[in-house]
């Protein structure tokens, strides 16, 4: 992977890492008005040592994550990862926005389909891993979403692909607009030698640049929001997914900066025409075949990142068969649990019969915590904080289950281990926050209450009494929410 | 109750992100909706199976889920075709597969057992003169497997290359985890009434 997650660094250092910083003294110049200090001596060490710049690459990848400097104020935006970064972009290059937007449409419509990953933010797990998630649907023509989302990225497409190309070109005009793709090559062209390696844009590289900010403002978002275990959860395993995968990013760009320090020749720019532009690095065949080859790989490592965010337990492998075998088992896992809880709302239910549901609403709700640690991997997936309260109502269902289970089917046999760590693992939760437990409580009890209230809303035959001993419970229920 | 009906007349499943609070509830919704379209299809003399109802309630949480997610996921829109034709496959290999790759520490079997069910692509690729086998080729053939039994899994992952299997898996990952939770929610609701109404436990 080219640079692992440019989460924190300011615009112009994603695009930077993804170029590997072999941008000549010029551009470095230009570029350093605008960048950070620390950015800028990185931008300055090509010419330089090739160990050096490996070495600042490094230490600024890590030194400038905390401090993204640009558009400070729209990191507060809403989360929209549009917004967002078009709020940087704008207080970073001004007049690239406008004269780029034409070409970066055409250029990123293929790859960044995500309209409908802007939902993803509302999870703020899913932020950096949304932004990251490339022509994940929609590009197959699903449902029209094709069709919005050019409009919704073609502008803030134009922010990183202005910034390339500004510091690409390596001029003396910063503020310059680079109108067509067709003129940008064209000056590449005049400053070929000048350019270092000459490489052509990378529209996965520029989805990374995107989503260097757009990461961080959704990671600031996600401190921000307070959407219970998954917040936490995933803030925690994607610091610690962070902080690995920047020890690999630096030692993967002090690879690839050894390979492209060096010899300054450059190799003739090509027009980037069409849709995606992927830049042949150094020492690397430069035919169509293994430049498209290139780019699937990183896509793929891209999602493998993002799965390995998701999948607990995965952040201490390393390759990918090993990965694949552990999400295969976790999603084995999950469609087993779907299957047994389905056994076991069955079984609960003899004759299915859900309308008596607002009767059954009551006081289960601030318990409703407990289920959600019902997983696989309790221990290690998200919220597992959270404590079960009542440790005999959680034991007697589950004991009931298994027997239910046990005579049936085969398949069982691999959930008992699951549900006898479940079991042990009760027992450290049952002193856990209960402030947490009110939280999560609270949290489902909307969720709950709002679906039971629509179900009473649809079903009209639900008795007076029964609605009284309704209202009545959700009192308790609040009460005990307060304690 | 039809899926595929489901899936192109409810308005708001197109909504939801899979990690939001808001999939949950559209997922709960249609849970319901669909459990009380079971019960009353299936005449209370017929479905007394555990079985029978075990599987009922299994559709009606794919389709909820299917619905709920929308139409933009591959995964989702075959889930919802495959559970508009009765599907007869799903609960065949959900039985067949988790002997083969319920360890998740020893990676032969999950070979061998992938070996039995796919003979003939199997055959194909040993006929390959295996005098080299370096760690890259072994590398390769091993994310071959797992990218196969990914693809079982997933929904629809047939006519998918891997890079968009990927995708289409951390989503129906996420998916399902939604969906479980949910499930507990209600299993929690519905068992912890009986307790209530009865003080003695």
């Amino acid at each position: 992977m080219n640079c692992g997650p440019p989460d924190q660094l300011p615009p112009a250092s994603a695009p930077s890492c993804f170029l590997n910083l072999n941008w000549n003294q010029s551009m470095a110049a230009a570029a350093g008005d605008h960048l950070d200090p620390a950015l800028s001596s990185m931008v300055s060490s090509p010419a330089s040592n090739s160990t050096a710049a490996a070495a600042t690459d490094g230490l600024a990848l890590h030194g400038i994550s905390p401090q993204p400097q640009y558009g400070g104020t729209p990191l507060s935006s809403p989360p929209k990862l549009n917004l967002s970064m078009m709020g940087q972009f704008h207080h970073y290059q001004p007049p690239h926005v406008g004269g780029a937007g034409p070409s970066g449409l055409p250029i990123l419509e293929n790859l960044m389909p995500m309209g409908h990953l802007d939902q993803f933010l509302a999870d703020p797990g899913f932020a950096e891993r949304a932004a990251r998630l490339s022509g994940f649907d929609g590009h197959t023509g699903g449902s029209g979403y094709g069709g919005a989302v050019p409009g919704q990225f073609g502008l803030p497409d134009a922010g990183p692909v202005g910034a390339l190309k500004e510091l690409e070109l390596g001029n003396g005009r910063d503020e310059s607009s680079v109108s067509d793709p067709a003129s940008a090559s064209a000056e590449m062209a005049l400053k070929g030698p000048s350019d270092g390696n000459a490489k052509k844009r990378k529209a996965s590289g520029k989805g990374k640049g995107k989503d260097g900010p757009g990461s961080t403002a959704a990671k600031d978002l996600a401190k921000d929001e307070s959407s219970g275990k998954r917040c936490k959860s995933a803030d925690e395993s994607n610091g610690a997914e962070d902080n690995s995968s920047k020890g690999k990013a630096a030692q993967s760009n002090s690879e690839n900066g050894g390979k492209k320090q060096g010899k300054d020749t450059s190799k003739p720019p090509e027009p980037p025409k069409d849709y995606i532009h992927v830049r042949a690095r150094r020492g690397e065949a430069t035919d169509s075949h293994s430049l498209a080859e290139r780019v699937r790989r990183e896509k793929i490592s891209q999602r493998m990142k993002l799965l390995q965010d998701l999948v607990p337990g995965c952040n201490k492998v390393v390759g990918k068969a090993v990965m694949l075998d552990e999400i295969i088992n976790y999603v084995q896992s999950l469609q087993r649990q779907v299957e047994f809880l389905s056994m076991k709302l069955a079984t609960v239910n003899p004759q299915l019969d859900f309308n008596n549901l607002p009767n059954l609403l009551p006081k289960d709700i601030h318990q409703s915590c407990g289920p959600l640690q019902n997983s696989h991997f309790p221990l290690e997936t998200s919220g597992a904080p959270l404590p079960y309260l009542n440790q005999t109502h959680q034991g007697s269902p589950l004991g009931c289950s298994l027997t239910n289970g046990m005579d049936n089917q085969s398949n069982m046999h691999p959930l008992d281990p699951a549900f006898c760590r479940q079991m042990n693992s009760q027992h450290p939760f049952l002193n856990g926050a209960s402030d947490a437990a009110s939280q999560v409580g609270t949290f489902w009890q909307d969720d709950l209450q709002s679906v039971v209230h629509m179900d009473i809303g649809q079903n009209q035959e639900i008795p007076a009494t029964s609605s009284n001993s309704y209202n009545g419970s959700l009192q308790t229920v609040h009460m005990k929410m307060e304690l | 109750m039809s899926a595929s009906s489901m899936l192109s007349s409810s308005s708001s499943s197109s909504q939801p992100a899979p990690g939001s609070k808001k999939f949950r509830h559209t997922f709960l919704k249609n849970l319901l909706r669909g459990l009380r379209k079971g019960a009353a299809a299936a005449a209370s003399s017929r479905a007394m199976t555990l079985d029978e109802r075990r599987i009922a309630v299994r559709r009606a949480a794919d389709a909820a889920l299917a619905t709920a997610r929308g139409a933009a996921p591959r995964w989702s829109r075959s889930l919802a075709a495959e559970l508009s034709q009765g599907r007869l496959l799903r609960p065949r290999r959900d039985d067949a597969q988790p002997a083969a790759s319920s360890s998740s520490g020893c990676k032969p079997p999950p070979a061998s057992k992938m070996l039995r069910r796919i003979p003939r692509r199997r055959r194909v690729i040993r006929a390959r003169p295996k005098s080299k086998a370096t760690a890259s080729d072994l590398a390769r053939v091993m994310a071959r497997k797992r990218a196969r039994a990914l693809r079982e899994i997933v929904p629809g992952g047939r006519g998918m290359d891997e890079c968009t299997l990927l995708g289409e898996t951390l989503d129906y990952a996420v998916s399902l985890k939604a969906q479980i939770e949910a499930m507990q929610l209600l299993l929690r609701t519905l068992i912890q009434a009986p307790k209530e109404k009865n003080p003695s436990t």
